[in-house]
């Protein structure tokens, strides 16, 4: 039939009077919304920055409804009043074009498309319920990023239906780290850089992956005369507030750790009776390092014998204000075969200095407990962990398990054991070394429901895909921060949603759990952090007007024991041999030796990014563009044999990937090493990151360390050519 | 053409524009088959300064639904590789105010979408919850410009298209950019055209 008449679906509802006003109205321009006298009237809301991981306490300044500029909190531990450049970057995300603004659910030809909230819980809930019906609770996993709000809503309704699978994105940081330290001290500790006399940073740098706070105590203490040694392949950004530099030769830490520990022994200058009073087996740990001589580690490092025996000395000089800091990821945090061997002796190094919590050493600060209403239903008994992670006889028993082996997942779904999966603020598709790999694991499960702002690698994978209200859109769990002051934090809503149909995360987790008949293990958000406020005996109003309160210090110096199997400083670890390795540490050497001619692919932060989103950020991204950020450093002397100037065009391959990028040709790195940042070359279909570098990623193949599980993300050579050549 | 003439013209041209970017029907589509290819081709055309092979190129002779349909959800709704958002904040910088985030790029809610909402404030018109993100939408803009052209305010579409229309250039180039082809690439061109050639001025 011919349609001689367009039927209008006009958007804007014109009031009786618009066409009289609208006739005669006059045209004001936007010149008034320059008026800087216009945010006069401008609020100032308390939140934590979301820029990276670390929750910077920060006011938000918002006018008209919009954020207009946001400032570090004076009051939080670890902004002190200062924020960093990702901040500033992340701050607009909430008005990306990205965002996801509704449920998406996956069709049968592979297409996202558009549902409700009321068909994605039910249709959720309904294959959530039949996959644990017929594979049982441990057929469920969670993904998630470790903070108080993942834990009350997404831990607790993975737990309420009997699982224990929670994998914390932390696993691609530090699981190798957390493992060592955990069997050694009990746990992480922090170095108290401020004052100490003498800092080893072992692939850590303050410079890049800034926290302010740490970036100020390191100020603090070169302003204090503090003597400061950057060990790292490369001269990363924290070496210009450095005493030294020390270009190890990649994967080779823990034969300098081996090295430090016996001129400490050999030439007394441990603390002798805080090993004999309060170590485990000391004279086992003595009786080892006796074999590792500084000739003997200079062999491994490219370290002269003479800079070994000066480092050792110099920290066994000035103990115990003398500190191996604890790092993140770094060198060590899940990157070599031997990392986990390395972060235990990071832990006895520390032990040996005698610097356990006293001031100027390695610092056991707890932070506040923060608890729940007391009528909120608890879970039952769990299933075992799918990837065994502190279950003895497993294979990897020794892992941390607020971590687990998140590496692991795609093997667990090929073998049938992990089902169903929800993930939130991760990304583990791009996150874990072999894309593919990843990938086709992810696609593998049965259900996978991803909750992001925005498609990420592993929400294109998914099933349904829920949208998150951003980081200044919501109010978040009161948390809780260690340190000799410690504080409870909030991350309070600053701006209202720009996406109406966009939730919280402990709404779309509650609002499911109702879906599923789960709603006793859980109450509103409000009521959480009232009741956890009440108990700790502090004002929930206050901590809203201010985002943070500092609370009076428990903290009490000298050594108070540790966590461990023994309840001391573990020299020889008895759950090492039970998993069948050697009670104290040895050398292990990394997993991959380099050929000759090839480079070992290497990677760390960049002080404007964080993981691989921050290059979706228009500002972000274009820094990197503009300072040739996304380059590959190449030592000057292997760059000359291969005729590559600064600034060539090169080629990265190996047998798992090529890509091109440009070359950074400096001295200032091992000539074995080949350092390219972590955070580009994300996969996912967002605007702004379109050729945007490479992905170490790509390069690294699906492995693990033998002891953690940790996925060996410097396991890895490369041939680099000249583009064209 | 007398003035009255031109303004229901433009009136109707910008209704048809707007139409044409909202989610497709079949309806929408037979009637653009039937009628409306030709009758907003005539009515572009009765701009001297609009060359009819020029538009003609930007309008393709039969759509398909079910084609046109598959794009719109590939261009405006799903996120994906190319998606892209019509909306002005995005094109410009974001604010002019004094603010930390003077000289950023590329976000919605920019001075352009408040300026927008001032304007439907002050117009006493309602948009729909579905734009309070983005009310400096093209579509919006386009029917506003309907509106306005409807009720014989030339003075404001003038002031309005001169501070709210300079952006296409950059809409166009986004599209190419992200590998557009077909009716709505077309489309896109054509509203660009229109207001580059200044027709809103004739």
């Amino acid at each position: 039939m011919l349609k001689s008449k367009m039927t209008r679906r006009t958007f804007l509802k014109a009031s009786a009077i618009t066409g009289v006003v609208a006739a005669s109205a006059s045209y004001v321009g936007r010149g008034n919304i320059s008026d800087a006298s216009s945010i006069q009237d401008a609020e100032k809301i308390p939140n934590l920055c979301n820029g990276c991981s670390s929750r910077c306490g920060m006011t938000v300044t918002v006018s008209d409804g919009r954020v207009v500029r946001v400032d570090g909190n004076p009051l939080h531990s670890r902004s002190r009043g200062t924020l960093c450049g990702r901040a500033h970057g992340a701050a607009l995300l909430a008005y990306h074009p990205d965002r996801l603004t509704e449920p998406l659910k996956k069709n049968e030809n592979g297409e996202f498309e558009p549902i409700s909230w009321e068909q994605a819980y039910k249709e959720i809930g309904e294959k959530l319920q039949t996959i644990i019906n017929e594979h049982g609770p441990d057929s469920f996993a969670y993904f998630q990023n470790p903070k108080r709000v993942q834990r009350l809503y997404g831990d607790r309704f993975v737990e309420a239906l009997g699982s224990a699978n929670i994998f914390s994105h932390n696993a691609s940081c530090n699981l190798s780290r957390d493992t060592g330290f955990k069997h050694v001290l009990g746990g992480v500790p922090s170095g108290d850089v401020a004052n100490a006399k003498v800092t080893l940073f072992i692939g850590r740098s303050y410079g890049d992956g800034i926290r302010p706070s740490q970036l100020q105590n390191l100020v603090t203490a070169k302003d204090n005369g503090s003597k400061i040694y950057i060990v790292d392949p490369r001269l990363n950004s924290t070496s210009n507030l450095a005493d030294e530099w020390l270009p190890i030769k990649p994967g080779t830490d823990l034969a300098l750790l081996l090295a430090i520990a016996n001129v400490l022994i050999e030439e007394n200058l441990y603390d002798k009776e805080f090993c004999e009073e309060h170590g485990n087996r000391f004279e086992d740990f003595e009786r080892e390092m006796k074999q590792y001589t500084p000739e003997w580690a200079s062999d491994k490092t490219d370290l002269s014998v003479d800079v070994i025996k000066q480092v050792a000395r110099d920290l066994g000089e000035n103990r115990p204000k003398a500190i191996v800091e604890q790092s993140w990821k770094g060198a060590f945090g899940c990157n070599y075969e031997n990392s986990t061997e390395t972060a235990r002796m990071v832990g006895l190094v520390n032990a040996l200095l005698g610097n356990i919590n006293v001031d100027g050493g390695m610092l056991f600060t707890s932070g506040p407990s923060l608890e729940s209403p007391d009528n909120l239903k608890e879970p039952g008994e769990l299933k075992p962990r799918v990837d065994g992670a502190g279950i003895k006889g497993e294979k990897w028993y020794l892992a941390d398990t607020a971590k687990g082996v998140g590496n692991a997942v795609p093997d667990f779904v090929k073998e049938g054991k992990l089902k169903a999966a929800f993930c939130q603020h991760h990304n583990p598709v791009r996150n874990h070394p072999d894309y593919e790999v990843m990938k086709e694991g992810y696609e593998g499960l049965d259900l996978l429901v991803v909750v992001d702002i925005w498609m990420s690698e592993t929400a294109e994978v998914a099933d349904y895909v829920l949208p998150e209200s951003s980081w200044l859109e919501r109010t978040e769990a009161v948390e809780g921060l260690g340190g000799k002051t410690p504080t409870v934090n909030l991350r309070v809503q600053a701006i209202d949603k720009i996406h109406p149909k966009t939730k919280n995360f402990s709404e779309i987790m509650s609002e499911l759990a109702d879906e599923m008949g789960l709603s006793d293990y859980f109450t509103d958000l409000e009521t959480e952090n009232r009741t956890a406020c009440e108990k700790l005996g502090i004002s929930y109003d206050e901590l809203l007007e201010q985002g943070t309160i500092q609370l009076e210090s428990t903290w009490e110096p000298g050594y108070q024991g540790s966590n461990t199997e023994s309840g001391k400083v573990e020299f020889a670890c008895q759950a090492f041999e039970d998993a069948g390795f050697t009670a104290v540490p040895k050398w292990v050497e990394p997993k991959v030796t380099i050929p000759e001619g090839e480079f070992r692919l290497i990677h760390g932060k960049q002080n404007i990014h964080s993981h691989t989103y921050s290059t979706n950020i228009p500002k972000l991204a274009q820094i990197s563009k503009e300072y040739n950020l996304d380059s590959v450093w190449i030592n000057k002397k292997r760059a000359d044999e291969l005729g590559i100037k600064d600034g060539d065009p090169v080629i990265i391959e190996n047998e798992m990937h090529t890509g091109k990028t440009t070359a950074k040709v400096t001295e200032a790195i091992h000539p074995e090493a080949a350092f390219y940042p972590s955070h580009y070359g994300s996969r996912a279909s967002l605007t702004y990151n379109d050729d945007n570098g490479l992905s170490i990623n790509d390069y690294t193949p699906h492995q693990y360390e033998a002891m953690s599980g940790a996925p060996n993300m410097m396991e890895t050579s490369v041939q680099i050519k000249k583009d064209g050549a | 053409m007398t003035q009255t003439t031109t303004m229901q013209n433009k009136s109707e041209i910008y209704s048809i524009l707007a139409e044409g970017l909202k989610t497709p029907t079949e309806d929408w589509v037979s009637w653009y088959n039937d009628i409306g290819r030709e009758k907003l081709k005539s009515l572009l055309i009765s701009f001297p300064i609009l060359d009819e092979q020029e538009v003609s190129n930007c309008l393709p002779k039969q759509l398909d639904f079910k084609e046109v349909d598959h794009l719109y959800r590939s261009y405006f709704i799903l996120p994906g590789p190319q998606r892209v958002v019509p909306a002005e904040s995005i094109y410009k910088q974001w604010t002019v105010r004094n603010s930390a985030f003077a000289l950023s790029k590329g976000f919605l809610m920019g001075d352009s979408a408040e300026h927008m909402n001032n304007i439907f404030k002050e117009l006493d018109i309602e948009i729909p919850e579905e734009f309070s993100f983005m009310p400096d939408h093209l579509i919006l803009q386009l029917e506003l410009l309907s509106l306005l052209e409807e009720n014989g305010n030339e003075e404001f579409v003038n002031e309005f298209i001169k501070e709210h229309l300079d952006w296409t250039e950059d809409l166009v180039a986004e599209c190419t950019k992200k590998q557009w082809s077909g009716f709505y690439y077309l489309w896109i061109q054509l509203i660009h055209m229109f207001f580059h050639k200044e027709c809103w001025k004739c």
